[in-house]
């Protein structure tokens, strides 16, 4: 699935039915590549992050959580984390490790299940996700050709 | 193919960790008179109202070196302080290759090095020199055999005058040609 086509939806809370927030933006996690959590827009102000181990079922509705407790809020979180927004990869440029700028971070693909990343998506190419070396606030990190 | 780049191109670049966070941003380079390398960068913190890093990344401490970033492994690469880029400011000759004479060896002037040619990638290294010649034209020479840098001079093999470059472009084949005469011919100088 395309993040992309994933924003938007609602994430409702299994204990009251009802939905606690939209999902806005998520962060990324290398090695392997995977979704480390969700980043919420939720009523008032503020974001709100949902770390992916949280997440009951991602559907292709709406994302369930077992309990809105679970939400935190993104000023608590710390910046190593790989929940922390500093990690998310969507509009963020794409340097190797050899330090060539490979464009910008358009999209990503991912399992809905495991939340792994099969692909992130540039203008230009598709980028496999066993390359990913870290998503950091100033760039998304790829292995360079051998 | 090897990519190669002017080494006064490295200031302003940013210094990105494979984590992707960016520590900081080249300011200036030091050279390392007694090789003719880079010795280290100095940095300066990244941002609007940044002021200079009081860190030094050593040359060796790069991870690689590339067009659009420097790129290190972590911010232990950085020194704690940057004694090492001040160091040398005592030795004879500034501690700086640039402003230097290139003479060959049979004692033929070739002009004053304006800068350095590296060769990026995993293990970037310095290449050759940019020299600006006595009729004031910009040429660049690359170095390959046995090179000597003294706080007065850099010594270069004869055959180097017949292998510039006008550009870098033309570089990556003047130093290929090069290391190919001198390794055909050893004896000559």
């Amino acid at each position: 699935m395309l993040f992309t086509k994933a924003q938007g939806k609602a994430v409702m809370d299994l204990t009251t039915a009802e939905t606690v927030g939209t999902v806005a933006a998520c962060t990324v996690a290398p090695s392997p590549a995977r979704i480390a959590g969700l980043r919420l827009k939720t009523r008032g102000r503020g974001h709100h992050t949902l770390d992916w181990s949280d997440v009951q079922s991602f559907g292709p509705d709406a994302v369930a959580v077992e309990e809105a407790g679970r939400l935190r809020d993104e000023k608590d979180i710390d910046p190593g984390n790989h929940a922390h927004a500093a990690h998310d990869p969507i509009r963020k440029a794409v340097l190797t490790e050899t330090g060539l700028n490979k464009g910008t971070v358009i999209d990503i693909e991912f399992d809905e299940q495991s939340g792994r990343i099969s692909h992130l998506l540039t203008d230009e190419e598709q980028i496999p996700g066993g390359e990913l070396l870290g998503v950091g606030s100033y760039a998304v990190v790829v292995t360079a050709p051998q | 193919m090897t990519v190669y780049m002017r080494a006064s191109e490295i200031a302003k670049k940013p210094v990105v960790t494979l984590a992707g966070e960016d520590i900081g941003q080249v300011k200036d380079l030091v050279f390392d008179a007694s090789t003719g390398s880079i010795r280290c960068f100095t940095l300066a913190g990244r941002g609007l109202l940044a002021g200079p890093l009081h860190r030094a990344l050593l040359w060796r401490n790069v991870h690689a070196l590339g067009p659009h970033a420097v790129m290190v492994r972590d911010e232990s690469a950085l020194e704690e302080n940057d004694t090492a880029a001040r160091s040398d400011a005592k030795e004879p000759g500034g501690g700086n290759v640039l402003g230097l004479a290139v003479t060959t060896r049979s004692g033929v002037r070739l002009g004053i090095v304006t800068d350095a040619v590296v060769a990026t990638g995993r293990a970037p290294v310095v290449a050759g020199y940019e020299v600006q010649t006595a009729e004031h034209r910009r040429v660049l020479l690359p170095v390959a055999g046995p090179v000597t840098v003294s706080g007065e001079r850099v010594l270069v093999p004869d055959a180097t005058a017949q292998h510039s470059a006008g550009d870098l472009g033309g570089f990556g084949a003047a130093a290929e040609s090069l290391r190919n005469r001198l390794h055909q011919a050893p004896q000559e100088d």
